[in-house]
């Protein structure tokens, strides 16, 4: 890890960080009574107003966005001047929301290192799995059919591995007769779930006792098997980097709020009977 | 002042004055390659046909739409997502576990771009809110919570839907790029190409005088494109061609594609399939083409009413009468007469759009069908015995069935009412959203009232008794079209069109009662007609004279919520040939099939929660699934 990026993970650098930037962003002292009208502002417009109305503004239609731009400016600067922006809710709330992006997009965005990202891979290996799937071939004994779908099921299911051996061919049925790598989900949405549990249990090849499903009574035969495997770090690479950028998120977040109520001083004035309750 | 240009987000800005590590634009741009990468890197596995449906909700709310926050929905689009990819999350105002029976395949979220976020504003209490009279009694509503927060979005819904909606509260569509930008982030986290897909998309909510006209719009693409414009509102035009004017310009411009469905026509008082255009003048043959070139899907069946077929229409359908809403216009202001009827449901729209095609040489009304559930919860719920609700505030409980969810000079409609229902089920090649869209615009679809059935639909020329007993996926897109196809022209010596109906039932669900085929043509006079032929059925039960199979029986005990399957069949096939075949007239023919009978989501509120519910309330259901039509016309051509 390099030096700059240790630092940068450091809440209390991130904090001098933002505010330097809020700093810079607010420019010198906003003492100037200036109001600039440029073309970066009409750019900023006719954007908007094309991305919204698939169209340009007319001239009339820009001049009144740049007046009602001018009227929020300076009924804005006015109220700030007030202090009106203290104890208001909404823009508490507002403020606050903005710190926690710009504290979020400090952990976790821009490029990861290899071996961070190995790292986190193999700490948090279960995250990253792809699922069992099963191949199988299988036939259907219906009520349609059968006065005892079961027992003929039974029935062909020893004739299998009797001498010589009889393959069993069932009944016509829309269902798909043979599946390559599903999972126990594509068993469930095709066959229901009493049929993907019983077909996920088996411990090796061939033809499977009767399973039950709300179609008839099957045969199945499983013709390949693919036990759920950890995904290899090369594989998994695109879910480790979205994953660690997450939680270094969520990280930043909470270790930026830390940070910042070290500097305060809390002082808890409540009843006793209202402790339990506070925040 | 050093200005700043208000476009650029904030952390944007912080990255350009302090050189952070945020994502430069073009790592932004790589993302978004990223994902193309990936569903290119399915769709090399793609299979040489659709092998099983994909069943998803192309139309649900969340906390995001103003309506639904106000309702008291607070859960918010990755929510709804989380929730559609089979986790459990809490419903909002019951405090409820909720889970799907089984994850769903795809979502689009699709939050009313009117005032997108609207809600948070209100919410929170905002100063623009606040320095409104409404704006400050609804915030309080809100606060409270409960029935005084229903009441006020009640309010809102009806002050909106007449156009009195106060205009300092409303949100110009700029002021809503925020929340867009959310609704877009959502959707790129939870996209999952090849395992889940996860739609951009937003509902354009016109309606001239509370008559619906809503339309969902989908996009095809990924944010990178969506994030350049922001939804169309119906404040800017509620005329649906200014809305193709802001597809078409979305398209030209940014190179995407898009496409809108329109719902919710037993709402419309007539004006959904109108047969002028919203300026009042007559349909042509470019309208017609640009129509369905924008709108190759209909949204049949939701949680406000069935619009498949309605009895006045077809009285000799006795199945016709399903979760029939008929009262009025949305908010029941205006009375529903029966000349308004043609212009919603969709058979009778489907028959209308014959007729004008040889009018006019171009067929407006030649949709696909699909279902989607409109639940205003973030919760995409269908199933009777999971059922969630149109809004949070009639999430499952005791009261909720005797709640009136409109009421206007027309009349009222209860809680009871509402439906649970439905699904879309679109037999894409692949679980990607350029897979998915591209079987919705080729029309592949059909609408479930929620079961998971499968469901095949082939026209040709010379499908044989044979071609139907096993999987039919392969003769059928060897020898015919599958649904939301044209048949080809007849070959020499051929005199009817067959097709190969198939249906399996929801393995986790009831038996089926039968398969229809409902025929709809123009006669040489130029009137419309409409026949329902029983194709296939359970059991041993012989037609009438009249060529009716009688009623399948019920297993449902109403007062334990309960039925079995010892009636129905798992699956059903046939071959069918038209035995009234004109060759000269144009036509069309899709497949309705019917589940043996089950509880309605009432009969389980009434066993779970003890609820009351009034007398005379239906305790149990017939669900349903439609498909898109195949369509004949006369010496070929597409409709």
């Amino acid at each position: 890890m390099s030096t700059l990026r240790r630092l940068a993970s450091e809440p209390l650098v991130q904090f001098l960080a933002i505010g330097a930037c809020v700093f810079a962003l607010a420019g010198p002292a906003p003492s100037s009574d200036e109001i600039v009208i440029d073309e970066g502002l009409v750019w900023s417009i006719t954007t908007r107003w094309q991305a919204a109305r698939q169209r340009p503004p007319t001239q009339a239609e820009l001049d009144e966005e740049i007046a009602q731009h001018l009227r929020q400016e300076v009924l804005t600067r006015e109220a700030m001047k007030m202090g009106l922006h203290h104890d208001d809710i909404v823009i508490q709330r507002r403020l606050a929301q903005k710190m926690d992006f710009l504290a979020s997009d400090l952990g976790g965005a821009g490029a990861f290192g290899m071996d961070e990202l190995r790292a986190w891979h193999t700490e948090h290996a279960e995250l990253f799995t792809e699922p069992a799937t099963v191949g199988l071939r299988q036939v259907l004994f219906t009520e349609e059919q059968h006065t005892d779908p079961k027992d003929a099921a039974w029935v062909a299911y020893a004739a299998i591995s009797a001498d010589p051996p009889t393959v069993p061919t069932g009944d016509a049925s829309l269902l798909p007769a043979s599946l390559e790598a599903a999972t126990a989900q594509d068993l469930r949405a095709t066959f229901g779930p009493g049929f993907a549990s019983g077909v996920m249990k088996a411990e090796g090849l061939g033809w499977l006792p009767p399973i039950a499903s709300s179609f008839g009574v099957h045969l199945v035969e499983v013709t390949s098997l693919t036990p759920a495997r950890p995904l290899s770090f090369e594989e998994a690479r695109d879910d480790v980097q979205a994953e660690l950028t997450r939680a270094r998120r969520m990280q930043a977040r909470e270790d930026f709020y830390q940070a910042a109520l070290e500097r305060y001083e809390v002082i808890w004035d409540l009843p006793d009977e209202l402790v339990a309750e506070a925040p | 002042m050093r200005h700043a240009h208000p476009l650029l987000p904030f952390p944007a800005l912080l990255a350009f004055a302090c050189g952070s590590p945020e994502p430069k634009p073009e790592d932004v741009q790589s993302e978004a390659e990223a994902q193309l990468d990936e569903e290119e890197e399915v769709a090399q596995d793609a299979p040489a046909f659709p092998t099983r449906p994909l069943f998803g909700d192309t139309h649900l709310h969340t906390s995001f739409s103003f309506d639904a926050g106000t309702f008291g929905a607070r859960l918010e689009p990755a929510d709804a997502y989380r929730f559609a990819k089979g986790q459990e999350v809490t419903a909002t105002v019951s405090g409820l576990p909720a889970k799907l029976s089984r994850p769903l395949d795809f979502l689009v979220v699709a939050d009313h771009s009117e005032n997108l976020g609207f809600f948070r504003a209100l919410k929170d209490g905002d100063e623009r809110v606040m320095a409104n009279e409404y704006g400050r009694k609804w915030h309080e509503a809100v606060v409270a919570g409960g029935q005084a927060s229903v009441d006020a979005s009640i309010e809102i819904i009806k002050m909106f839907s007449q156009g009195q909606f106060p205009e300092e509260l409303t949100l110009s569509p700029e002021q809503t790029r925020p929340m867009w930008q959310e609704v877009i982030q959502a959707a790129e986290d939870a996209n999952d190409p090849g395992r889940f897909t996860a739609f951009i998309g937003y509902e354009w909510t016109s309606m001239p005088s509370s008559q619906n006209l809503h339309r969902v719009v989908i996009f095809k693409d990924g944010g990178d494109k969506a994030g350049q414009v922001v939804p169309f509102s119906a404040d800017i035009s509620d005329d649906p061609e200014k809305l193709w004017d802001a597809m078409d310009a979305y398209e030209d411009r940014i190179g995407g594609r898009v496409l809108a469905i329109p719902h919710n026509g037993n709402l419309s008082n007539g004006l959904m399939f109108a047969l002028t255009t919203q300026e009042g003048r007559s349909f042509d043959a470019d309208y017609a083409r640009r129509r369905m070139q924008h709108e190759p899907l209909y949204e049949v069946t939701q949680i406000k009413g069935d619009g498949e077929a309605h009895p006045f229409l077809s009285p000799n359908d006795e199945f016709a009468d399903y979760e029939t809403w008929d009262v009025g216009n949305l908010d029941a202001s205006i009375k529903k007469t029966d000349d308004m009827l043609a212009g919603e449901y969709a058979r009778e729209a489907l028959k209308t759009g014959l007729r004008l095609q040889t009018e006019l040489g171009a067929n407006p009304f030649a949709f696909g069908m699909i279902g989607s559930t409109d639940s205003h919860t973030a919760l995409a719920t269908a199933d009777s015995d999971n059922f969630f609700g149109k809004h949070s505030g009639v999430e499952p409980s005791a009261v909720r069935a005797s709640h009136q969810v409109i009421s206007g000079e027309a009349g009222e409609l209860y809680g009871w009412q509402m439906t649970a229902s439905g699904y879309a089920a679109v037999w894409a090649h692949q679980n990607t959203r350029a897979s998915i869209f591209e079987a919705m615009e080729r029309k592949e679809t059909y609408a479930t009232t929620g079961p998971r059935m499968v469901v095949r639909f082939f026209g040709g020329w010379d499908f044989s008794e044979e071609d139907s007993a096993g999987d039919v996926a392969e003769v059928g897109y060897d020898r015919g079209v599958p649904m939301g196809g044209t048949l080809a022209a007849p070959g020499d010596g051929q005199a009817a069109p067959t097709f190969l109906v198939s249906v399996l039932k929801d393995p986790e669900g009831a038996n089926l009662d039968r398969a229809q085929v409902v025929k709809g043509w123009v006669d040489a006079e130029g009137k419309t007609h409409e026949k329902v032929y029983d194709v296939v059925w359970s059991g041993d039960r012989v037609p009438g004279e009249d060529g009716k199979v009688g009623p399948v029986g019920s297993t449902v005990d109403e007062a334990k919520a309960t039925y079995e399957n010892t009636i129905g069949a798992p699956q059903l096939t046939r071959t069918w040939t038209d035995p009234d075949f004109d060759p000269a007239r144009p036509a069309f023919y899709y497949v309705r099939v019917l589940q043996i009978p089950t509880p309605r989501w009432t009969a389980y509120d009434r066993v779970r929660f003890d609820a009351k519910v009034p007398d005379g309330v239906p305790m149990s259901t017939q669900e349903r699934a439609y498909t898109s039509p195949i369509w004949y016309t006369p010496n070929e051509g597409s409709p």
